[in-house]
């Protein structure tokens, strides 16, 4: 399945190489989301990232042409989103006061009955936005992602031993903050 | 919680790009590509005045030197054939010209 996409990809990116714009639609397509959700585990704010994220794309694009066809497309391009994200939060940490940010995704009281799929996504979010950058970013890249250690080294250049506590710590963080706000009903999650 | 409940939490984070996120990036590459190939075609012309000048230059240079400067000599500098000095040098310069143009060409698109 993984290597099948791999191929997919290597396809697409050949095409693209030869001019062919749709086929830069339907990569950008594929990864749209998670590389945002990757970009928002960083920055935090959903328009900000967005923001990042085309230029992203658009550096994507123009760099294609080096892609060596050594590792996936998604490695590079997720190592792209990941470093352009810490570039830009360096830049603005003096300005973006994450505190302030943090204070207006303040958890709501969910419904107790039953929580919709949207109200699901909005808590698990919150819930990865109180953790550090680098802890929502490795728990993406894990569960989300399926990426191995090896491949989460791979993209964020941090050492095997601070991705296993960043893991440890994220899952441990996580769920401390759906709990606090869900409670019991935390299963309604799974 | 075991870890394929933890899975399936994250499975949920995904955060969607908004409708419009790939209609503007496309806009924004295709415009960006048609302005890099309308700045690409129009180096041509520009290289094309330089090397016939360049040329018209170089046939004159010879001309000069061949004909006026050295035919006090016994004849011998007028036996010496003219036309594949020129044809190497002028296929020097445009070899030069066309590698200036990829490389401007490639130095714009990779430090876009």
């Amino acid at each position: 399945m993984k290597s099948n996409r791999i191929q997919q990809d290597y396809d697409l990116i050949r095409k693209i190489n030869d001019g062919d714009t749709s086929a830069f639609r339907q990569l950008v397509y594929v990864y749209k989301d998670v590389s945002l959700s990757l970009a928002v585990s960083i920055i935090r704010d959903a328009t900000v990232a967005e923001d990042v994220l085309q230029d992203v794309f658009i550096k994507v694009y123009h760099k294609l042409h080096t892609f060596q066809y050594k590792s996936s497309f998604s490695t590079w391009l997720y190592r792209i989103v990941v470093n352009t994200c810490y570039n830009k939060l360096k830049r603005k940490k003096n300005s973006l006061d994450i505190e302030n940010t943090m204070e207006t995704l303040r958890l709501e009281s969910p419904q107790r009955d039953t929580i919709g799929e949207d109200d699901q996504k909005k808590f698990i979010n919150i819930a990865l936005q109180q953790l550090r950058p680098d802890e929502a970013l490795v728990l993406r890249l894990f569960y989300l992602c399926e990426y191995k250690i090896r491949e989460i080294q791979e993209v964020t250049g941090f050492k095997t031993s601070k991705i296993k506590v960043d893991l440890h710590r994220g899952r441990e963080n996580m769920l401390f903050q759906l709990k606090k706000v869900l409670g019991d009903d935390l299963k309604h999650l799974l | 919680m075991k870890e394929e409940d933890i899975k399936k939490i994250i499975s949920k984070s995904t955060v969607e790009t908004s409708d419009d996120f790939i209609n503007n990036l496309m806009n924004t590459v295709v415009a960006q590509k048609k302005a890099k190939q309308k700045t690409f075609w129009w180096s041509f012309p520009v290289i094309l005045v330089i090397c016939s000048i360049l040329t018209l230059l170089i046939i004159g240079m010879f001309n000069h030197i061949l004909h006026n400067k050295l035919t006090f000599s016994n004849g011998l500098v007028n036996n010496i054939p003219r036309t594949p000095f020129l044809l190497i040098i002028t296929a020097t310069i445009l070899f030069y010209i066309n590698n200036i143009i990829r490389i401007t060409y490639y130095y714009k698109k990779n430090n876009f």
